[in-house]
């Protein structure tokens, strides 16, 4: 075999996920050592943590449903040609709104108010999301800018909410009050942090699935998002598309929100988001808007969030070891197709001109 | 200095990272090469610029240095983005994550603080006194007493309003942007003039950086960009090719933030003050897309597909 | 003519993936000569001009010029040996001007500072060679497309090219015009300049060329002087049959139909034109009104730019008109949407087919059942979209339209031109519509899937279907409507029996000469 075929099959082989997953690792072993601790110790360690027994498991994966269900819903988004950026300005309202129902509207039969809170929760965001994409529809407003721009204006007005009219009394800073027991999902696996929300996501997740893929309004979107101009030649409401695909990003970004409050933390307060709706962003682009995708890179990154912290347990590295190993992971997905190419085109070049000419001159002709 | 002085000096303080960071982003949006990594970038500036006025004690140091960190980011994005053909938007986001993360990874790691680091031993910029300007009434105490940074970014508004008319370099970023195969065919390199343009434009981003954590107090806090980038990156996106329009939009923001620090919180609780730089941004894209439906507004068209 | 040999390719191959576009490719070129570089689409010719130009390595072969080897591995290297290009879809930045766009890349005056008074002068020195009068300093984009090729050209000839490429330049060109382009060339190769110009279209090669060399399936497959050779002989060269008519399409006659399609008095704004050979402006529409029956093709021919592309969107619902009505069967639908315009029986093949056509980035089936997925109710919105029963469809379609596919989950961007077109055809077609508009339905599709695809809107007026052609093809128009309708400058300006009349008188009007 020649050598860029070698390169070639190696490379497709690894995939884009493969790939990655090699800079990940070589890029913790490195800094983990320029920390100064024994490299490979540390990251078993870490993912011994993450993934030691099944109630670590179970907590790893608690940790990234909230992210998800948010990732999926930007992910919807992109299929339908829309940019939501603005997911943790919607996760944080989405967050607040189940936290009001569930604190506000007293205790209730459990299924009820579970409905109820993430009904709010799926409202806030929908609205927020549908009214940036009305502006695009309509207005051409690019909705990458005004949805980057409505995630500040949005944590503001919830922290103004959450320390202002909306606050717990009895704690000193920007809280809103317990929720009701009936709005928070039980616990299914005892002594860990897994609730029935798992079978909510997952359900959620296959929903989203078919709705993307296979539904008339999921056909409608797919055409609206890649192909514009034919989606407005065959007849289908463009405008309308866009919106709704919006509408339903931002609703699936509120509950992705709603489910922070009513899994783990039972209350609203100022620094709940912790960035799941810019992880959402990512995951959803290195998935490639795919549901299947961003499935799996959410369950890897729960890994490696779990992992990070095990690591900061046993040797003190910062946990934002995860943010950093994400972004180059997620870099290095993007760059790949292109290196491989280059490297391609390089070994081709190098093995190649006198391959060529030897090709060129058939036997028996002179120049 | 009267109230008003100072409120329109603290104007023109505010401003000074998004002229900055717009300046950077003009040549990337002839290019039609604009990203929203900008944040990062930003961050990344602000960061640097604190750690290394902190190692070497001098913020002319630290000005360099930081401006290096750029021109050397600039060229790693720009050959991503040109020669390994990475999506934009995809390392842009990654970038402003990374950003994010990398700064309190080594804050943590390496000075041991969390939220925020703050040292008597960081340099500040120092202010310039602009003789003969000092001694006019208004204008006096406002234009005079800026960072240094602020003088170079009017300047550079001058610079790059001439070189956009009279420099071969500035005709061939056009047409790496409108056309790119127009420029290839002619024999000039567009993957150069693309890179060129991301080098400058992070360089000047980390430069705002710099301007934020070193202009005034001398602190760096987690975050503390906090949205400026996108706010530059609309102020590009909407000045259309005009440099006053750009000042302009750069200015009412400026503005908005002095007024925003002033309001009493008496008057309006801290958060509405705060949104009222983000409002004003956001108002701005809403009328000036009304105003123009040119396929332009699409220019940060993110893609999906390789 | 000299006659020394200038240019020479031998052997050249080249491949991108699994398409072999050029398959020992063989070339010569002689000082002074015209030589014409014919082949369907697909053919290779494209391909093997832009290895000349640099912008493609060849996988094997060689290249000479002027006898000695040249290794043109940019378009830099190429322009340096001399070599000059006209592009299809012209390398113009239309925000710049005249000036700007002959100099770019060679800006006299130094690397560094831009002399805007310098490049004007140098620009005019070449203009008075070729006799031209422009303005350097007229924006190049509102131009009209036969100028802007004209600055195409002095923008070669500014860099000394010797060897002049020309890639299909007359498919935007009035009669008129073409004759003018073509003393251009005979002048410039009087001169000792070589020319290449790629066409498939056969009268003007034998028009101006001396030599003809014929591609198919990327191979050279026929090289002689024009003198030697007839068309029958380069049209069975180019597609391998001998039984290919260029004549006009058999089609029952018309008696007294009804009226299908009325548009009276239309007005629109002016916007930019989708797709077409360049990214021009169109103008809107002055108060267009025609008129087509039951089982009739109307052809509407003009030059690009002149209301076409509003025409085409406005009669579709993609567009809103200012003024006038436009009436299907006797309902009047000019304030419809799209797809209730489609719903009454209004059928569309768009003029780009990449942007509105086909879904690029989605496979046939996607495309094919756009039309069924419509007529979905609104309370169905989550049920399937392709269900079996309509895959059963698209596979019973696909082979009743011979479309030459693995299977119907086939990317889209895989497609040949013409297999694409069958597609947007098939899908408008089994839609029995009562009056179909085509615009530019044969761009960049291959004699074969020509033939077929005439055949089928042929069938379908014979079942009564109405057709509007618009088309900047006049070979097209002339083959295939009963009558015609000139746009020039969005007004009707004739309407003329395509039985009656001549290409040239059909020309002038597309000139705004009257008749």
């Amino acid at each position: 075999m020649t050598r860029p075929s070698v390169v070639a099959l190696v490379g497709r082989r690894l995939g884009r996920s493969g790939f990655a997953a090699v800079v990940a690792v070589l890029l913790a072993l490195l800094l983990i050592r320029l920390q100064g601790f024994a490299p490979l110790p540390t990251v078993l360690a870490g993912l011994r943590y993450a993934l030691g027994d099944p109630s670590r498991i179970a907590a790893t994966f608690a940790w990234g449903l909230p992210l998800l269900v948010a990732a999926l819903g930007v992910a919807q988004g992109f299929r339908g040609g829309m940019f939501n950026i603005g997911a943790e300005g919607q996760v944080y309202s989405g967050a607040l709104a189940a936290a009001v129902v569930g604190a506000y509207l007293g205790p209730l039969l459990s299924g009820l108010h579970l409905l109820l809170c993430l009904l709010a929760a799926s409202v806030a965001g929908g609205a927020i999301a549908g009214g940036l994409g009305w502006l695009r529809a309509h207005w051409g407003v690019d909705e990458v800018l005004s949805s980057l721009l409505s995630n500040y204006l949005l944590i503001l007005l919830c922290t103004y909410l959450a320390n202002g009219p909306l606050r717990d009394p009895t704690r000193q800073s920007g809280s809103t009050r317990n929720v009701a027991d009936t709005a928070m999902f039980p616990v299914i696996l005892p002594h860990t942090e897994l609730t029935a929300a798992l079978f909510l996501v997952l359900a959620l997740a296959g929903f989203c699935w078919w709705l993307a893929e296979r539904s008339v309004a999921g056909y409608r979107w797919r055409m609206t998002g890649a192909s514009p101009g034919f989606a407005a030649a065959v007849g289908i409401d463009v405008a309308g598309a866009r919106i709704s695909a919006m509408a339903v990003s931002g609703a699936l970004c509120g509950v992705g929100g709603a489910l922070l409050v009513m899994t783990s933390q039972g209350r609203f307060w100022t620094g709940i988001g912790t960035g799941i709706g810019w992880d959402a962003v990512l995951l959803a682009l290195v998935g490639r808007a795919r549901p299947v995708g961003v499935l799996a890179w959410a369950a890897g990154y729960c890994v490696l969030r779990a992992s990070a912290r095990g690591v900061e347990q046993a040797t003190g590295i910062p946990a934002e070891l995860s943010s950093v190993l994400i972004a180059v992971i997620i870099i290095a997905a993007a760059a790949r197709n292109g290196l491989l190419a280059v490297l391609a085109d390089r070994l081709r070049r190098w093995g190649g001109p006198d391959r060529a000419r030897r090709r060129s001159a058939p036997a028996g002709v002179r120049r | 200095m009267t109230a008003l002085e100072a409120f329109l000096a603290s104007g023109i303080r505010f401003s000074t990272p998004i002229l900055l960071a717009a300046l950077g982003c003009l040549p990337t949006r002839w290019t039609r090469d604009l990203n929203v990594g900008l944040e990062g970038a930003m961050l990344f500036g602000a960061f640097f610029g604190v750690v290394t006025g902190y190692a070497a004690g001098s913020a002319g140091v630290a000005v360099l240095a930081t401006a290096a960190l750029g021109a050397a980011l600039g060229v790693a994005f720009g050959a991503l983005v040109t020669w390994l053909r990475a999506s934009a938007f995809v390392v842009g986001t990654a970038l402003n994550v990374l950003a994010g993360g990398l700064t309190v990874y080594l804050l943590r790691s390496w000075f041991g603080v969390k939220g925020a680091f703050s040292s008597p031993r960081i340099p500040a910029l120092a202010a310039v006194e602009l003789p003969g300007l000092s001694h006019l009434p208004l204008l006096g105490p406002v234009l005079s007493g800026q960072s240094p940074l602020t003088y170079a970014a009017w300047l550079l508004v001058g610079v790059l309003a001439w070189a956009s008319r009279h420099t071969v370099l500035v005709r061939h970023l056009k047409a790496a942007g409108e056309h790119p195969e127009a420029l290839r065919v002619a024999g000039g390199n567009v993957t150069r003039v693309r890179i060129l343009a991301q080098a400058w434009c992070f360089t000047l981003c980390a430069l705002a950086g710099l301007q934020l954590s070193l202009g005034q107090l001398t602190l760096f806090t987690e975050g503390m960009t906090s949205g400026l980038g996108f706010v530059a990156l609309a102020v590009v996106i909407f000045c259309r090719g005009s440099a006053a329009l750009l000042v302009a939009m750069s200015a009412a923001f400026g503005l908005a933030s002095a007024l925003s620090v002033r309001l009493d919180t008496a008057v309006l609780p801290p958060q509405f003050a705060q949104m009222l730089p983000y409002l004003v941004a956001f108002g701005g894209l809403v009328v000036l897309s009304r105003r123009s439906r040119v396929a332009e507004s699409r220019i940060l068209t993110p893609t999906l597909e390789d | 003519m000299s006659g020394e040999q200038l240019l020479r390719l031998r052997g050249i191959r080249k491949s991108f993936g699994p398409v072999l576009a050029n398959d020992s490719v063989d070339f010569e070129l002689a000082a002074g000569e015209v030589h014409a570089l014919v082949g369907e689409n697909g053919a290779g010719k494209t391909t093997l001009m832009r290895v000349l130009y640099g912008l493609h390595r060849p996988d094997a072969g060689d290249i000479e010029i002027d006898g000695a080897p040249a290794v043109l591995s940019s378009p830099a290297r190429a322009i340096g040996h001399g070599i000059g290009m006209v592009h299809q879809h012209f390398m113009l930045v239309p925000s710049f001007t005249v000036a700007e766009n002959v100099t770019l890349g060679n800006e006299p005056g130094g690397r560094v500072l831009y002399r805007a008074a310098l490049a004007a002068r140098r620009t005019r020195e070449v203009m008075a060679r070729l006799e031209l009068d422009l303005d350097p300093a007229a924006v190049t984009g509102g131009l009209t497309v036969a100028t802007q090729q004209k600055v195409e050209i002095l923008k070669v000839l500014y860099r000394g090219a010797r060897i002049l490429i020309l890639d299909e330049p007359t498919a935007v060109l009035t009669p008129s015009e073409t004759r003018e382009l073509f003393a251009l060339l005979r002048s410039l190769a009087e001169g000792g300049t070589g020319v290449v110009f790629i066409s498939h279209k056969l009268p003007e090669v034998f028009a101006v060329a001396d030599r003809v060399t014929v591609l198919r399936q990327g191979r050279t497959v026929l090289s002689r002087r024009t003198a030697e050779l007839s068309t029958e002989a380069v049209v069975t060269a180019m597609t391998g049959r001998s039984d290919v008519h260029l004549g006009r399409v058999d089609r029952a006659p018309v008696a007294d139909a009804p009226t299908v399609l009325l548009v009276d008095g239309l007005c629109t704004d002016p916007a930019g034109t989708n797709g077409g050979t360049n990214g021009g402006t169109d103008c809107g529409l002055d108060s267009v009104s025609l008129r087509v029956r039951a089982g009739e093709i109307v052809g509407v021919a003009g030059v690009d730019g002149n209301g076409q592309t509003a025409l085409a969107e406005s009669l579709v619902g993609l567009r809103a008109a200012r003024a006038g009505r436009i009436t299907l069967n006797g309902a009047e639908i000019s304030a419809d949407s799209v797809r209730e315009r489609r719903d009454l029986g209004l059928g569309f093949v768009p003029e780009d087919r990449h942007l509105q056509g086909i879904p690029l980035h989605g496979t046939a089936a996607e495309g094919l059942a756009a039309g069924r997925i419509r007529r979905t109710g609104r309370l169905r919105l989550l049920s399937a979209a392709l269900p079996a029963a309509v895959r059963d469809w698209a596979r019973d379609t696909v082979r009743g339209y011979a479309i030459a596919v693995p299977d119907i989950d086939a990317a889209c961007r895989a497609m040949s031109g013409g297999n694409q077109q069958k597609i947007v055809l098939a899908r408008e077609l089994e839609e029995t519509p009562a009056c179909l508009v085509l615009a530019q339905p044969t761009r960049g599709v291959d004699i074969g899937a020509i033939e077929y695809l005439y055949g089928k809107v042929a069938q379908a007026t014979a079942r009564g279907c109405a057709v509007l052609l618009i088309s900047a093809d006049l070979d097209e128009i002339f083959r295939l409507s009963d009558r015609v309708v000139v746009l020039f400058k969005g007004r009707a300006v004739a309407e003329l029996d395509t039985r009656a009349t001549t290409r040239d008188e059909v020309g002038g009007h597309m000139m705004g000469l009257a008749g």
